[in-house]
C-alpha cells in the first residue's frame, strides 16, 4: 500500500508524434493519464517537441494533471548504438535549451531523423533535468563513461529511469544495473512504464506501425515488435504493481515532477523591430506610412468617415503593440511589388483600412461597411492574423527574401503534419500486413477522396480482395485505426514566423527536404497556441495568370493593365457571369459555382462578393441559398426577425451569408458582448477539429427567442453557424476573393486569348485541364495554332491571326481580336523547361531546316527530339509524326551501318489514322485541335440515339436523354450530401451531371473507374445552365485513348 | 468444385532423346521444314486443370501476385495474362489461383514432353514455355506435312493437352501463327512472310522498348516491318530489330535466341520385358539404367544429389521414391548402391512393369577426393550420407538441423531446416530471456491452485499436486494476431517441491494453465 501523499507520475511518455512508434494521439495519452488518476505525465517523443502543443493543450482541462515538456534526445555514444537521454524542461531557459538541442540534433541528419553529440549536449542543459535508461550502462555493466560525464555536468538534474514490461529477466537485470548507477553515480531511479500508447489495444496499431517504420511486413518483423502490450500508459494500482519492490522509485517521481515547471503558458515570444528607422517607433513609422499610403489610395482626398475609421484602427494597433508586425507585412508586400510580383491580402486583414493604406489588400474597406473588430479586437487581443498571396510562380522569391532579411535563426516556416488519411493509410498498413502490391494498390485507390472514416470491407471484394481474408480484415481494421495519426511531416503552404530573439530558442527548427528552406516544429494549430505571430506567405496561381495575362494584353493588346485599373462594373462582364461562362474565371469556374450564377445574377460587385460566400458550406447548410436567392427575384418579400437585425443584413437581403453578420446578430439579438462574440468566430473557426461550438450557440438561439425572434428563424441561424464551423467566408475574405474573380473575368470577357495562354502557362491550377481551356476558347471563335517546331515557344503564345489587326478590347463590350493562341512546349508532356527554352534560344539563329538541323543546333536528346515528333511539333519539316520519329531514329543509327549509304527517308511506313493520330495528341500534349474521341464513334453513338452535348439545348426540362463523353471532373462538395457532380467531354462540349448517392452506390465502379461513359439521365434547365440527373451508366470502349479526370472534394 | 484431374505421363516411347540430331544430309540442301507445336494450356495442365475449369496460375513478381496463365474459360470472362491476381478476381471473384513457382520442373515437363515428340522426328526442342519446335527436314513423313500435324495433334491430346501447330519454313514463325494467327495448317514452302504479314506486331515478341518504338512508327503489323529496308531496321533498332525484321520476312533468324537450356532434367527409362515384383529383379534391371544415367551426367559434367525413382505398377498407382546423396554423384556404382539402400525396405503392392530414373539436383560435377589404398570405403561413411541416408529412412521431418527464428512465441522460436540448407554465417543472437532446456511439443494441460494474491502455490501435472516452492513471473508474452495461432500468456518458472523446474503458462483469454518445458 501507498501512502496517500503519494504523488503518481509516469515521467517519460512516447506519443504518436514520436513517428511511426508511439500508437496514441498526445491527447488520448493525457486524457487516459487524467482518467487513471496520475498527477503528472512526462511527454518526451523522439528529437521533437511536435506533439507537445496538443499535449499541453489537452491538460488544460485537466487541472489534476500535469504535462511535463520535454524530448526524447538521441546521443551519439562512444561505443555501441546511439542511447535515449529524456530530457525536461525546468523553466524558461530549460525550455530554450531544449529546443536549441533539438534544431542542434537536427541540423546535419537526413530529415526525421536527429542524433546529439555528447559534447553538444553538455553545452546546452542547465534548465534541464535528464533521465537516462538503463541502456545506458555498457555491455550490461554499471561501467558507463558516458553517464559518468552526464553525472558531471548535470548533477542531481540526472536521473535513472526503470521501464519495467513484465519481463523477469530484463527487468532483473535492468533493475541490478540501476541499483549498481544509482550507488555509483549517486543518481534518484524513477519508476516508469515507458508508454508507447494510452491503452494495451493499441498493441496491434503499435506492432503495424513499427513495420512500416522499418519497412518490414508483420511476418518476418520478428523480434523488433514489443513481446508484449505492457508498454502501455499505466495507472498508479499497475505501476504500483510492477513496482511493488520499490516503492522508493515510485515516490521519487513526485520529488521529480516537482522540478520540471514549465509550461508552454509562460513562453515569450516578441516580434522583430528592425523594420523601423533610426530614430523612430514602429509606431511613428506605421503612421508615416499609412499617411503616404491613404494619399496614394484616395488621391482625391480622405472623408471624415474614413479619417476616423483610420485614427480608430492605429489606436488599437498601437494599445495592442502590433505596429511592427504591420510593419513587416508591409515590408514584405513592399519587395514583392518593386519585384513586379503581384500580391495581394486575403482573409479578415481586408477589413482592416490600414492594411488597404498598405497596399497589403486591395479592397477599399470604405466601400464594403466591413468590421474591423473581425481583424482585431481589444477583446481578443490576440495577434491578427494576415493573409498574402502572391504569384505562385514567384513565391519563392518572397520567401527567400524574408530569410534574407530575418536569418534562418530568426525567421522559419510553419510545420504541416501529414496524417494519416484512408489510401495512405491502408497502402502502409496493407503492405506491413503482408498482401501482395497489387492488392494493397486496388484497396487504395478505391478509396473514395472524400471519404475519412476509412475502408468499407463491402468494396473489397469488388477491389478482387476477399473481405474474409483474416489478414484483409486486419487489414481494413487497423487502418481504421489508425486514421488521423501523423505520418510525416510536411511545410505548410506558406506560415512564416519571425521573432525578436533566436526562435530557435523558442521552437526547434529543422531544414526542409525542400531546399533552403527551414521549418519550425509545430504547425499553423500550435503557433495559434502559443500566441506566435504568423505571416502567410501564400502561392496563388490565378495571381500568376492575371500578371501573365496583364503582360499579353500590354504586348499584344496595346493595353496596360494591372488590379487597380482594371474597368470596374462592366455590364458586359456580368452578361457573361450571368451565362455562367465562366471556365478560368477564378473561384466561381465549379460545378457548384456555375449553377449558381444563372440563378443569383451577378450585376454587381457586392454581388460576386456573396456568390463567392453563398456556394461554401456554412450557408449552404444553413438553408440560406434558397431564401436569398427568393427575396433576389422578388419572389418573397425581404422581412427581418427583429428591426435590430435590418441594419445588419440589410445589404444580404434578410438573409445571414457572412461570418461578421453573425457576429454581429449575436452581439445584437443574441446577447452576446463583443469578447464573446468573437469567441463564437473562433469556435465557428475551429469546429471542424475541435468542437465547442454547440454551447454557444445553443445560448445564442435562447437569448433570441427572449428577443423576441421567431424559434425557427433562430433555428435555422444556429444550423448557418455549425455549418460554418466547417467552411464559411468571412465578408473581408470573399470580398478580397471577388475582386479577383471580378478581374479574371473581365480579362476572359475582353481578352479571350491572352486570358487562356496565360492560365496555360500558370498551369497546374483550377479545376480544368488544358484541353479544355483550348476548347472553350476556339467556342468562343479564337483559332488554337498547332504546336510547330519554328514558331511556338515554351509557354503558349499570341500570335496575328491574320484577319484583322489586333484590336484593345475593353471598349462597349468589344472584345480583342485578331490574334490566335499557338500551343507552347509546355504543353508537350515530358519535355522539360531547359529543353523547350534551348529549341528557342537557338531558333533565333533562324528556321530549322530539318530534324538533322534541329538536333544540332539544339543538342536535344533523341528522346526529346521523339517527343517532339509524338507532339506533332515537326510537321513544318513535311514530316507526320512517323516520319519523324523515323528520321530521328535514322540520326542515331548504330556505326555498323553508317556506311551503307541507303536513302531510306521515304521508308514505307503506314498512315496513321485519325484516331491514331488523336491518341498520340493526348498522349503527347493532352489534347488535340483536329478531333475528338467521342467524335470517332460518333456514328455508332448515333446509332443508339446519344445525343451530343450541344445538343442538349433542344431538350425540355424532364426530358430522360442519354449522353456520353470522356469524364473530365468529378466533384462531391462536402456539402451536397453526398451528390456527386460529373462533368462529361464530348466533341461538341461539355454536359453536367447529377449522381445520387443511391446510383453512386449501385454503379460505383463504372462511375468512378471507367475513363469514358455513356449517361441517361433525366434533363434539369436553370436558365441557361442546363444538367442531367443521371439514372444510369455504361461505359464507353473507343480504344486506349489517355484520359484523366480531376476529382475534388 | 472441380478438383484437378490426374494427367497421363508423357512417357510412351524409350527413344534416346537427341535435341541437337540433324538428319543425314545427302545432294543439296533441302529446304527445311518445321512443326510448331503450341500448347496453350500447358501451363495449366502440368498443374492439373482442364480448360473448362475458371483457373489462373499466379507468380509472385516484385511483390505483386501476376496473373501467368488463364484457362479459356477464365480468359472468356475477362481474366488475362499479365493481370494482377487481384484485378482479375475483380473480374472474375469466383476465379481460382494458384501459386507457381516452379521454372525447372516446368522446363523439365516440356522436355519430358519433347522427348514423346521425338517419335515424330528425332530432332525436337522446345521454345518458350509451352511450345515444340520439331524438325521435319529429311524425315520420311506418313501422310506428308498434313499427316505429320494431324499426328502431332492426336499425340498431344493423347498426353492430355490441348494443342495448336502449324508446318513451316521456320519455328519462330510457326509460333507466331500458333499464338496470334491461324493455325493448324501447313504453311507452303516459301509463304511463311505472307502468313505472317497481317499478325500484330506482338507475335514476333518484341521487348517492351522496341514494341513502343516500332508503335509510334505505326508498325503495329508484322508485314509493316517486313516491308522495310533491312539495313535501315538493324541501324535504327539494332540485334533484335533485325531478327524480328528476318523473321517478319518468313527466314530464320541469322542469330536466333539461345534454346532453353535442356540438360535441366536427366533422366533414363526402360519398360520391362515382364512385370516383376522382387526387390532383387528390380535392382537387375535398374543397373544398365544407372549405367546410362551416369554416362549421360558424366557427358554433360554434372552429378547429382537426388534420385527420383519412378515404377509404373500393373493395376496400380505409379509409385515415386526419392533417394539423396551427402553430396552429389554420377558414378553407376553409387547409383546403384544408393537404389539399393532405398529399396531394402520396399514392398511393392503390384508388379512394375517400367522403371523410370530422373537426376534432381543436377550441379556441376566437382570431382572427389578418393582414399589411396581403398577407392571405395574412406574410413566410415561420410556424415553427409548418412545424413542423406536418415533423411531418406526416417523423412525430412526427422532429420533436420535446428535454426534459431525471431518469434515471441516459444514454440516458434526456433524452425526445422534441411541439413543441406547451410545457413549464412550470422552474428550471434543477443542474449535473451531464460528458457528451458527441453521445450515440450505441445504445451501440457495443468492445474494451478493460487493463494488470492495470486501466488502460485501448487501445480497437478499428472496425477498428484505438487506444491510449489518458488515461482518466477510472469513473463508476458502475446502477438501473432495476424496469424492463426495468436497467443497471450503469462509464464512462470515453477521450481516443485519434487525438484523439478517447469516452465508454465496461464492463457490470458482462457485463464487455462499449461506446462510448456522443463529445466534439466
Amino acid at each position: 500500500m501507498t501512502s496517500t501523499a503519494q504523488r503518481w507520475v509516469e515521467p517519460w511518455a512516447t506519443t504518436a508524434f514520436s513517428l511511426l512508434e508511439g500508437a496514441s494521439m498526445p491527447e488520448e495519452l493525457v486524457a487516459a493519464a487524467a482518467e487513471q488518476g496520475l498527477d503528472a505525465i512526462g511527454v518526451a517523443d523522439r528529437d521533437s517537441v511536435y506533439g507537445l502543443v496538443r499535449a499541453w493543450k489537452a491538460a488544460r482541462s485537466t487541472p489534476n494533471l500535469a504535462v511535463l515538456h520535454g524530448a526524447t534526445l538521441t546521443v551519439a555514444a562512444t561505443a555501441g548504438p546511439p542511447r535515449e537521454l529524456a530530457v525536461y524542461a525546468m523553466d524558461e531557459a530549460g525550455w530554450g535549451d531544449l529546443c536549441e538541442l533539438l534544431t542542434r540534433a537536427h541540423a546535419e541528419t537526413p530529415k526525421g531523423e536527429g542524433l546529439l553529440r555528447l559534447g553538444q549536449l553538455l553545452d546546452r542543459q542547465n534548465g534541464l533535468v535528464a533521465l537516462a535508461g538503463a541502456d545506458w550502462a555498457r555491455d550490461g555493466a554499471a561501467h558507463t563513461p558516458e553517464l559518468e560525464t552526464l553525472r558531471e555536468t548535470f548533477g542531481d538534474r540526472l536521473y535513472l529511469c526503470a521501464a519495467r514490461a513484465l519481463r523477469p529477466d530484463a527487468d532483473a537485470q535492468n533493475t541490478r544495473l540501476l541499483d549498481a548507477l544509482s550507488r555509483r553515480l549517486g543518481c534518484v531511479v524513477l519508476a516508469s512504464a515507458r508508454p508507447l500508447m494510452h491503452s494495451a489495444a493499441r498493441k496491434r496499431a503499435q506492432d503495424v506501425l513499427t513495420c512500416v517504420r522499418l519497412g518490414l511486413t508483420i511476418d518476418n518483423a520478428g523480434h523488433h515488435l514489443q513481446p508484449n502490450a505492457e508498454r502501455h500508459l499505466k495507472g498508479p494500482a499497475a505501476l504500483g504493481q510492477l513496482y511493488a519492490d520499490r516503492p522508493d522509485w515510485l515516490k521519487n517521481g513526485g520529488a521529480f515532477a516537482e522540478r520540471v515547471n514549465f509550461r508552454l503558458d509562460q513562453l515569450k515570444y516578441h516580434y522583430p523591430r528592425e523594420i523601423v528607422p533610426e530614430g523612430q517607433s514602429p509606431m511613428e513609422t506605421l503612421r508615416d506610412r499609412v499617411r503616404a499610403g491613404m494619399a496614394w489610395r484616395y488621391p482625391e482626398g480622405v472623408s471624415d468617415g474614413l479619417v476616423h475609421q483610420i485614427q480608430h484602427e492605429l489606436a488599437l494597433i498601437e494599445e495592442l503593440d502590433f505596429p511592427a508586425y504591420f510593419l513587416t507585412v508591409y515590408d514584405i508586400v513592399r519587395f514583392a511589388r518593386e519585384r513586379g510580383i503581384l500580391c495581394q491580402g486575403r482573409g479578415s486583414a481586408a477589413n482592416s483600412l490600414v492594411c488597404y493604406a498598405l497596399g497589403v489588400t486591395s479592397v477599399d474597406p470604405a466601400q464594403q461597411r466591413l468590421l474591423f473588430e473581425r481583424f482585431i479586437s481589444r477583446e481578443r487581443a490576440e495577434p491578427p492574423d494576415i493573409d498574402v498571396d502572391f504569384e505562385h510562380e514567384r513565391r519563392e522569391e518572397v520567401i527567400q527574401y524574408i530569410y534574407g532579411r530575418y536569418g534562418r535563426h530568426r525567421a522559419a516556416m510553419v510545420n504541416e503534419i501529414i496524417s494519416y488519411r484512408p489510401r495512405s493509410a491502408v497502402r502502409d498498413v496493407g503492405r506491413a500486413m503482408g498482401l501482395s502490391l497489387d492488392q494493397v494498390d486496388r484497396l487504395a485507390k478505391d478509396q473514395d477522396w472524400w471519404d475519412s472514416k476509412g475502408p468499407k470491407p463491402e468494396r473489397a471484394a469488388s477491389c478482387g480482395v476477399d473481405p474474409n481474408d483474416p489478414r484483409v480484415r486486419l487489414t481494413l481494421e487497423i487502418t481504421t485505426e489508425i486514421l488521423g495519426f501523423p505520418r510525416h511531416l510536411s511545410i505548410h503552404v506558406g506560415g512564416f514566423v519571425i521573432s525578436e530573439e533566436p526562435l530557435r530558442e523558442r521552437c526547434p527548427i529543422e531544414p526542409a527536404v525542400m531546399e533552403n528552406r527551414t521549418v519550425l516544429q509545430w504547425d499553423k494549430d500550435d503557433i495559434d497556441a502559443v500566441n506566435f505571430v504568423k505571416v502567410d506567405v501564400l502561392a496563388l496561381g490565378i495571381l500568376t495568370a492575371i500578371r501573365k495575362c496583364f503582360d499579353l494584353c500590354r504586348e499584344h493588346h496595346g493595353h496596360d493593365l494591372d488590379l487597380a485599373s482594371v474597368p470596374r462594373e462592366d455590364p458586359f462582364v456580368y452578361d457573361m457571369l450571368c451565362r455562367a461562362d465562366t471556365l478560368g474565371v477564378f473561384q466561381i469556374e465549379s460545378r457548384a459555382q456555375q449553377a449558381m450564377l444563372p440563378r443569383l445574377k451577378p450585376r454587381s460587385f457586392y454581388d460576386l462578393v456573396v456568390e463567392v460566400a453563398l456556394v461554401r458550406p456554412g450557408p449552404i447548410q444553413g438553408g440560406m441559398v434558397n431564401p436569398y436567392l427568393e427575396r433576389r427575384s422578388g419572389k418573397v418579400p425581404i422581412l427581418y426577425a427583429h428591426p435590430k437585425l435590418e441594419p445588419i443584413l440589410e445589404r444580404t437581403l434578410g438573409v445571414p451569408i457572412f461570418q461578421e453578420q453573425v457576429m454581429e446578430m449575436a452581439m445584437a439579438v443574441g446577447g452576446f458582448a463583443p469578447g464573446e462574440a468573437d469567441e463564437l468566430r473562433r469556435a465557428m473557426g475551429s469546429a471542424r477539429k475541435r468542437g465547442g461550438l454547440e454551447r454557444l450557440v445553443r445560448r445564442l438561439v435562447d437569448n433570441m427567442e427572449r428577443e423576441g425572434i421567431a424559434r425557427v428563424y433562430a433555428e435555422q441561424v444556429a444550423k448557418q453557424i455549425m455549418g460554418f464551423g466547417d467552411y464559411g467566408f468571412p465578408e473581408s475574405h470573399a470580398a478580397s476573393f471577388a475582386l479577383l474573380v471580378y478581374v479574371s473575368s473581365y480579362l476572359r470577357r475582353y481578352f479571350p486569348a491572352a486570358f487562356a495562354a496565360s492560365l496555360l502557362n500558370a498551369q497546374p491550377m483550377g479545376f480544368y485541364p488544358p484541353r479544355h481551356i483550348l476548347d472553350d476558347l476556339r467556342r468562343h471563335g479564337v483559332e488554337v495554332r498547332p504546336l510547330d517546331i519554328n514558331r511556338s515557344c515554351w509557354d503558349n503564345t499570341l500570335e496575328p491571326d491574320g484577319r484583322v489587326s489586333p484590336l484593345a478590347g475593353g471598349k462597349a463590350g468589344r472584345v480583342a481580336e485578331g490574334v490566335a493562341l499557338r500551343v507552347g512546349f509546355r504543353q508537350v508532356s515530358g519535355l522539360g523547361e531547359a529543353s523547350g527554352r534551348q529549341i528557342e534560344e537557338s531558333r533565333r539563329r533562324g528556321a530549322y531546316t530539318g530534324v538533322g538541323d534541329l538536333a544540332r543546333r539544339t543538342g536535344l536528346r533523341r528522346d526529346e527530339l521523339m517527343l517532339l515528333a509524338r507532339a506533332d511539333a515537326l510537321r513544318p519539316f513535311g514530316l507526320s509524326r512517323r516520319q519523324a520519329a523515323w528520321a530521328i531514329s535514322g540520326l542515331y543509327a548504330g556505326p555498323l551501318f553508317a556506311g551503307l549509304g541507303h536513302d531510306d527517308d521515304d521508308a514505307p511506313l503506314p498512315e496513321a489514322t485519325a484516331f491514331e493520330e488523336l491518341q498520340q495528341d493526348w498522349l503527347s500534349t493532352g489534347l488535340s485541335l483536329d478531333a475528338h474521341p467521342l467524335g470517332l464513334v460518333r456514328p455508332r453513338l448515333d446509332e443508339q440515339g446519344v445525343t451530343r452535348a450541344s445538343d442538349l439545348g433542344l431538350y425540355e426540362s424532364g426530358d430522360v436523354v442519354e449522353v456520353a463523353g470522356v469524364v473530365v471532373l468529378r466533384q462531391r462538395p462536402s456539402t451536397a450530401s453526398g451528390v456527386l457532380f460529373m462533368t462529361l467531354e464530348d466533341e461538341t462540349g461539355l454536359v453536367n451531371l447529377v449522381v445520387w448517392p443511391k446510383l453512386y452506390e449501385a454503379e460505383r465502379r463504372t462511375i468512378r473507374h471507367e475513363p469514358m461513359l455513356r449517361a441517361r439521365g433525366r434533363l434539369q434547365r436553370e436558365g441557361e445552365a442546363v444538367s442531367l440527373l443521371a439514372q444510369h451508366f455504361e461505359p464507353v470502349d473507343v480504344g486506349a485513348v489517355p484520359t484523366t479526370s480531376r476529382d475534388f472534394r | 468444385m472441380r478438383h484437378k484431374r490426374s494427367r497421363p505421363l508423357p512417357f510412351t516411347a524409350d527413344l534416346p532423346f537427341q535435341p541437337s540430331a540433324r538428319p543425314v544430309r545427302q545432294g543439296p540442301a533441302p529446304k527445311r521444314r518445321f512443326l510448331t507445336v503450341r500448347l496453350p494450356c500447358f501451363r495449366l495442365e502440368r498443374h492439373g486443370w482442364s480448360p473448362e475449369d475458371l483457373v489462373m496460375l499466379l507468380e509472385e513478381r516484385q511483390n505483386k501476385t501476376i496473373v501467368v496463365a488463364v484457362t479459356p474459360q477464365a480468359q472468356a470472362q475477362g481474366a488475362r495474362v499479365g493481370m494482377t491476381a487481384s484485378e482479375a478476381r475483380a473480374l472474375v471473384p469466383e476465379l481460382r489461383g494458384e501459386l507457381v513457382n516452379d521454372p525447372a520442373d516446368e522446363a523439365a515437363d516440356l522436355l519430358s514432353l519433347a522427348q514423346a515428340f521425338t517419335r515424330l522426328s528425332p530432332a525436337v526442342r522446345p521454345i518458350g514455355q509451352d511450345a515444340l519446335a520439331v524438325e521435319l527436314t529429311g524425315v520420311p513423313l506418313k501422310g506428308g506435312e498434313s499427316g505429320v500435324l494431324r499426328e502431332a495433334l492426336r499425340l498431344a491430346r493423347s498426353l492430355g493437352h490441348v494443342a495448336v501447330a502449324v508446318v513451316s519454313d521456320e519455328p519462330l514463325g510457326g509460333l507466331a501463327l500458333c499464338s496470334f494467327g491461324e493455325a493448324d495448317r501447313v504453311v507452303p514452302v516459301g509463304g511463311l512472310a505472307e502468313a505472317l504479314a497481317p499478325l500484330p506486331i506482338d507475335a514476333l515478341a518484341p521487348s517492351p522498348r522496341l514494341r513502343e518504338r516500332l508503335t509510334l512508327l505505326g508498325l503495329r503489323r508484322v508485314g509493316g516491318l517486313a516491308a522495310l529496308d533491312a539495313a535501315s531496321v538493324a541501324g535504327r533498332f539494332g540485334e533484335e530489330g533485325l531478327r524480328m525484321h528476318t523473321l517478319a520476312q518468313g527466314r530464320a533468324p541469322v542469330d536466333p535466341p539461345a534454346p532453353p537450356p535442356l540438360a535441366e532434367r536427366v533422366s533414363a527409362r526402360v519398360s520391362l520385358p515382364s512385370p516383376v515384383e522382387s526387390v532383387e529383379a528390380l535392382l537387375f534391371a535398374l543397373k544398365p539404367l544407372c549405367v546410362r544415367l551416369g554416362a549421360r551426367l558424366a557427358a554433360l559434367d554434372l552429378a547429382t544429389a537426388r534420385l527420383q525413382l519412378h515404377l509404373e505398377l500393373e493395376d496400380h498407382p505409379p509409385l515415386s521414391l526419392v533417394a539423396r546423396f551427402g553430396q552429389p554423384r554420377r558414378d553407376p556404382d553409387d547409383l546403384i548402391a544408393l537404389l539399393r539402400r532405398r529399396l531394402e525396405t520396399l514392398r511393392l503392392d503390384a508388379p512394375a512393369t517400367a522403371i523410370h530414373l530422373d537426376a534432381l539436383e543436377v550441379n556441376k560435377h566437382t570431382g572427389q577426393q578418393r582414399g589411396l589404398l581403398d577407392p571405395h570405403t574412406v574410413g566410415g561413411e561420410p556424415l553427409g550420407d548418412l545424413l542423406a541416408r536418415l533423411t531418406d529412412a526416417l523423412g525430412e521431418h526427422a532429420v533436420f538441423r535446428p535454426a534459431l527464428q525471431a518469434d515471441h512465441a516459444p514454440e516458434r522460436a526456433w524452425c526445422a531446416r534441411p541439413f543441406h540448407d547451410r545457413p549464412r554465417p550470422e552474428p550471434p543472437p543477443p542474449p535473451g530471456p531464460s528458457r528451458p532446456t527441453l521445450l515440450w511439443r505441445e504445451p501440457r494441460p495443468l492445474v494451478v491452485r493460487r493463494n488470492p494474491e495470486g501466488r502460485i502455490l501448487s501445480v497437478q501435472l499428472e496425477s498428484n499436486a505438487v506444491v510449489v516452492n518458488a515461482a518466477i513471473g510472469p513473463e508476458r508474452l502475446c502477438g501473432g494476431w495476424w496469424s492463426p495461432e495468436p497467443f497471450d500468456r503469462d509464464y512462470h518458472r515453477v521450481e516443485l517441491a519434487d525438484g523439478r523446474a517447469l516452465w508454465i503458462f496461464e492463457d490470458r483469454v482462457t485463464g487455462e494453465f499449461f506446462a510448456h518445458g522443463a529445466w534439466d
